[in-house]
């Protein structure tokens, strides 16, 4: 007799085993090494370590290992290890103006203090197959002045905000919620808004930022300013008193320029949305700031009309962990419901066979 | 599967008791508290990530890493039956993390982890049900916005699910809900008693077991404490009903246990066991007594 | 008060923070489930006038997550230095914001400044923890409710006015809900619990 998806403990072992001999591939090539996935795939690195909330290269690497490449999957690894960490406590706000400068664009200004740093990118590359790559070449990189140094990169918003055309934003000194720990209540607070779309999936957010461009909730985006490099952290513990740097990590921000609110007595001024990401991580930094700005709907009282101005459908469908979650539960049997779902089935037909004869009858 | 206890292995080194660290138990518990004192009402908690994906079942293992001790003897069912693989895991979860002892006895049980079932045996005062909730709110598929659906709750403002379950009896002749249908919990909160099969409903009333709700996606956890009255949602001329087969079990002959249905062969001949696997199993082997 | 000078106050805790804690949880779990049942509570030791049961409470609840209301007679140093150690507990002055109150029973007769909750988000509520000198001299009263079968009759030594005052607080589902210690014995009292006083039993 045909027993229903009853494999038990064997099965289960037995899945993990084949899984990992999947991961591993052919044996007669070397292994990867976690260094390696680490230093030669940085940008898969920074994508696991913003979506999974933890800044560690090394550990987003072996994840990414783990996950045999599967970059959501190595990003639920990261959250379900970060949960189990211990809080010492809450880092100063990262000063961006700051930053040690590996990129630096506006599309705003030709020219601006510190000027246009393009830094590695893929933005001007032909996307042609690199058969070079193929083979393996060592890629020696541009020749560097070692004598060089960066002129002070001050932030272009700020240039804006100076002249009254761009709209502050206020520290109010609030404590700082953590949506790890309590969960979101809405209307959100932008720090909570923040927070949940750092840790969402870039592919959503993509895809919402860019339905914004196409009419769903415009906005009017300019990048204002982009910039990648390594900002120092600093952590002020109670009982010290007085700030301490923890190290640098790299981060990439962005600051988009939107269209302008005022009238009825006000200035005309420039709002703006922003995004941040660990590691070096455009794509998703221009997304979230574009859908910060969405979500500010509220504050700007303007009409909302597309998703992406929706608060409660962005944050609670942007987490990726969450999505792939429930979406994959439906793999889990679901034969009882499925039962109860055939046994209503059979009775409604069995039922509107039986009505037209009782309607004859009355007839 | 042999229906014995088991003394597992002393917990895994380097893991938390019940895997979770005491400061998020505490913040489980005293969640907890409030769901009892407020029956059927959705307290938000800060719900963690496990190392399980969500909609897997994270809300009942969050409550059940909260609740359990080291006296407690654990069950884990999925669909009724404790050897389906998510069950499987989820019990290999605990005793690898809590070193409970587990068991598939309905009887020997102190907390019983479960999707989508509750045990066809009679629950006791000294057991404590933990379901898992996929959605807890029982409004979200007539209101999607969680701002709305906690306005309707504090409210009591249940009109819309009565015109929906309504809709459905003049579109179907009969409500079009068999499974995750609404309760009421002591005259006050509408509740989703998460995806069991509506034949499991009347066990929630007045039951001597306390029963937890845990959704971890969501971020929601809610209760039934022992003895509360839970009304199914109906009308006087559509009064609940629960499911009913003209077939009784293939193995143990049981008339009114939930059935599942099995297709055994290319011509779609149909077959009918218990859900509950337990049950049948207690069953075969009183029968096996009897004929000695 | 400093942490230099407040170190002479400590005592343990739980002996196993861990395995206790839960212990506890599960009996004052019980207590709240089944109103009027009292239920063991012995894992931890006396802490001055703190009663076991009362001790254990704080310990099994308590963190830096929930600012505590302290009654005049339980804010000594070595309660609250201990409190501090070895839960976190912010102790605030305001009623309003506490999430937990240390009770005696001097503090019953006016309950009108600890949170009830909203219509929204009653669990937003503060819970009172009450120390009493035991839990089955008073007068007999019946409850009614969740974790009732029937009706369960419950002595618990509480002056008339705490029955006003948790009245006066009550509109379900916004309420207070409450644990009586004493001893090594907890009773929980939900809001959701009615309990028939001897007027109305009479209309």
């Amino acid at each position: 007799m045909y027993v229903a998806v009853k494999g038990g403990e064997r099965a289960i072992d037995n899945a993990h085993l084949l899984l990992a001999k999947k991961r591993r591939g052919d044996t007669s090539i070397p292994e990867l090494s976690v260094a390696q996935v680490r230093e030669q795939m940085p940008l898969a690195v920074a994508r696991v370590m913003s979506e999974g909330s933890l800044y560690d290269p090394q550990l987003a690497a072996l994840a990414i290992k783990q996950a045999a490449g599967d970059l959501m999957e190595a990003i639920f690894l990261l959250r379900a290890y970060r949960t189990t960490l211990p809080r010492f406590g809450a880092s100063a706000a990262l000063d961006t103006t700051q930053m040690q400068l590996s990129r630096r664009i506006s599309a705003t200004f030709k020219d601006l203090p510190g000027g246009q740093l393009l830094g590695p990118t893929f933005d001007y590359s032909h996307r042609l197959l690199d058969f070079a790559l193929l083979a393996d070449g060592e890629q020696p990189g541009p020749q560097v002045d070692p004598q060089a140094e960066l002129s002070p990169c001050p932030r272009v918003l700020d240039f804006l905000a100076d002249e009254g055309l761009m709209a502050r934003e206020f520290d109010e000194g609030l404590a700082v919620p953590d949506i790890t720990r309590e969960p979101l209540d809405f209307p959100a607070s932008r720090a909570e808004r923040l927070q949940a779309l750092a840790r969402g999936d870039e592919g959503f957010l993509l895809a919402l930022g860019y339905s914004t461009q196409r009419g769903y909730g415009r906005n009017h985006p300019f990048a204002g300013e982009i910039r990648i490099g390594e900002v120092e952290v600093w952590l002020e513990p109670q009982e010290l008193g007085f700030a301490v740097p923890l190290g640098d990590i790299e981060v990439t921000e962005c600051e988009m320029v939107n269209q302008f609110v005022g009238g009825k007595g006000i200035d005309a001024q420039f709002t703006r949305g922003y995004g941040l990401a660990f590691g070096y991580a455009e794509r998703k930094a221009m997304g979230m700031a574009l859908v910060d700005r969405s979500l500010r709907a509220a504050e700007y009282s303007e009409e909302v009309e597309g998703p992406a101005q929706q608060e409660e459908f962005v944050l609670m469908h942007c987490d990726n962990v969450e999505a792939a979650g429930f979406v994959s539960h439906l793999k889990l049997p679901h034969y009882v419901d499925f039962q109860s779902e055939l046994e209503l089935i059979r009775k409604l037909r069995k039922q509107a066979s039986e009505q037209p004869a009782v309607e004859e009858q009355r007839a | 599967m042999n229906a014995q206890s088991q003394i597992t292995r002393a917990p895994e080194a380097g893991y938390n008791f019940a895997y979770l660290d005491e400061q998020t138990k505490r913040m489980i518990r005293r969640g907890l508290l409030k769901a009892v004192a407020v029956p059927g009402y959705q307290v938000p908690f800060g719900g963690r990530e496990m190392p399980l994906p969500y909609g897997w079942g994270t809300g009942g293992m969050q409550l059940t890493a909260a609740i359990l001790g080291a006296d407690d003897v654990l069950k884990v069912i999925d669909q009724g039956a404790d050897d389906t693989t998510n069950a499987v895991s989820i019990r290999r979860f605990f005793a690898r993390t809590a070193g409970v002892k587990t068991t598939t006895r309905t009887p020997e049980a102190t907390v019983i982890q479960t999707r989508h079932r509750i045990p066809e045996t009679p629950l006791s005062g000294d057991q404590i049900m933990v379901y898992q909730v996929p959605i807890p709110e029982p409004l979200r598929f007539i209101e999607p916005s969680e701002t709305e659906t906690r306005t309707m709750h504090a409210l009591e403002d249940y009109g819309v699910m009565h015109v929906k379950l309504y809709e459905d009896i003049a579109t179907f002749g009969h409500i079009a809900t068999s499974y995750a249908y609404p309760v009421t919990v002591d005259e006050r909160y509408v509740m989703d008693p998460s995806p069991i099969p509506k034949f499991d409903n009347p066990k929630l009333h007045m039951s001597p077991a306390l029963m937890l709700f845990g959704a971890g996606r969501e971020k929601r956890l809610y209760a039934v404490p022992p003895f509360t009255r839970v009304v199914s949602l109906d009308f006087e001329d559509h009064p609940f009903e629960i499911q009913r087969w003209d077939e009784c079990c293939a193995f143990c002959g049981s008339q009114d246990s939930y059935l599942d249905e099995l297709i055994v062969d290319d011509a779609g001949t149909k077959r009918f066991v218990c859900s509950d696997t337990d049950y049948c199993m207690q069953r075969r082997d009183l029968e096996e007594e009897g004929a000695r | 008060m400093n942490a230099a000078n407040s170190s002479q106050w400590l005592q343990p805790a739980f002996n196993d923070p861990v395995l206790d804690a839960q212990t506890s949880f599960r009996s004052a779990l019980k207590a709240l489930a089944e109103p009027g049942l009292a239920q063991p509570l012995n894992r931890a030791l006396a802490l001055e006038n703190l009663h076991p049961a009362t001790y254990a409470l704080c310990l099994a609840f308590l963190d830096g997550d929930t600012p505590l209301w302290l009654a005049p007679c339980f804010d000594t140093p070595a309660i609250r230095a201990n409190l501090a150690f070895h839960c976190g507990c912010p102790i605030v002055d305001e009623r309003e914001l506490a999430l937990f109150a240390l009770l005696d029973d001097s503090q019953l007769s006016d309950l009108s400044d600890f949170e009830n909750g909203s219509e929204r988000y009653p669990d937003q509520s503060c819970t009172l923890l009450v120390q009493l000198d035991a839990l089955s001299t008073g007068e007999v009263l019946r409850w009614r409710g969740p974790g009732i079968k029937d009706v369960r009759c419950v002595e618990l030594p509480l002056p008339a006015v705490f029955w006003q005052q948790r009245q006066a607080r009550s509109a379900f589902p916004r309420g207070l809900d409450a644990f009586f210690a004493a001893g090594e014995q907890v009773i929980g009292l939900p809001r959701s619990t009615h309990v028939l006083l001897k007027a109305e039993e009479a209309a």
